[in-house]
């Protein structure tokens, strides 16, 4: 394999990891509170439910579109992702917004579901098997959409689909070991770095998908190419860690400048 | 109509998140970007460079505008 064969193991696996983390808290506090039964079944039916959104969602990008229009909407996509999820890390990292906390999390959705009525559908506790599907399904998505942009730009979407399957694979297996929330995961550490792969690649690919627009219809050329990536990926962390630090200034400067708490809990 | 009530709010919510104004931001640099070239204002390393530099005062202001209104 080569070294850019590796970084697209390496970052589907990553982002996919963390989204799948978060899946599994819902999932491990609904199946404790809920019964099991019918959260696996929601489980099942949202995996079911990927496989047809990745095959459609996959088989139309990659048929449809041209490929300087394909880079063009999915680094747009994969752009708007990145700079959320670092518009967060930013945030948490200056002190303007709570961590994410996976073992909070999961006291609040079990607290959750043990409040919330029950009602039998076929067998099934329709809250456990809605709940559980919809947070699969959520998430998947997210993990589908990553595996996607970041195969078909590669041009090596069943390398990237076993980075983001490993990651599914992984959190599932320690799940079902441990019996309780992966809270020890520096979660917020690995989105910062997923936020900040997503943005210079989501950049990278926007920008030059660009290209859909001038006559040839052919992808604008970066100067020295693929290492203008590495330049954005350098660019985005500092420019990053000049935000946290000044933000993170001004902060200090008095509790009326902070952020309300209803911002600081999402 | 509930379901397309609920794709609907699914799609916002997966691409738009929690700040449109990210969403706003990368809509107007590439629309910009797609513009400039059209129209010949700028060559394809103006666009690049200053579509990336765009990008990141951009972001700097969408996070000064959050902490400035005390959102």
């Amino acid at each position: 394999m080569t070294a850019a064969d590796w970084g697209l193991l390496t970052s589907t696996f990553v982002a996919s990891f963390v989204e799948c983390v978060e899946a599994l808290t819902i999932v491990l506090a609904l199946g404790v509170t809920r019964g099991w039964r019918s959260v696996v079944a929601g489980v099942f039916a949202a995996l079911v439910a990927l496989v047809f959104f990745t095959f459609f969602a996959g088989y139309a990008l990659a048929s449809w579109l041209p490929a300087a229009a394909l880079k063009l909407v999915v680094g747009g996509l994969m752009l708007i992702f990145g700079l959320q999820w670092l518009r967060k890390a930013v945030l948490r990292s200056a002190g303007l917004k709570a961590m994410h906390d996976e073992a909070a999390a999961y006291v609040e959705q079990a607290q959750t579901a043990r409040n919330a009525r029950t009602q039998t559908i076929f067998g099934l506790d329709a809250f456990g098997f809605i709940v559980a599907m919809k947070a699969v399904f959520l998430e998947g998505v997210e993990v589908t959409f990553i595996v996607i942009t970041f195969g078909l730009n590669a041009d090596n979407v069943s390398l990237a689909a076993l980075g983001g399957g490993s990651a599914a694979v992984v959190v599932a297996g320690l799940g079902l070991w441990l019996h309780r929330p992966l809270a020890k995961i520096p979660e917020n550490a690995l989105k910062y770095t997923v936020g900040l792969v997503l943005t210079a690649f989501g950049t990278f690919w926007s920008l030059e998908g660009l290209g859909f627009f001038v006559s040839s219809r052919q992808s604008l050329d970066w100067p020295a190419d693929d290492w203008a990536l590495l330049v954005l990926l350098v660019a985005w962390a500092l420019w990053s860690w000049l935000l946290v630090m000044w933000l993170s200034r001004h902060a200090a400067g008095g509790p009326e400048r902070k952020l309300r708490p209803k911002e600081l809990a999402t | 109509m509930m379901v397309a009530r609920a794709v609907w709010r699914f799609l916002v919510d997966l691409l738009i998140g929690d700040d449109p104004k990210i969403a706003a931001i990368v809509v107007l640099v590439l629309l910009g970007g797609a513009g400039a070239l059209v129209t010949g204002i700028a060559g394809p390393l103006v666009v690049l460079t200053c579509g990336a530099v765009t990008l990141m005062v951009g972001f700097a202001l969408s996070l000064t505008l959050d902490f400035a209104r005390g959102r």
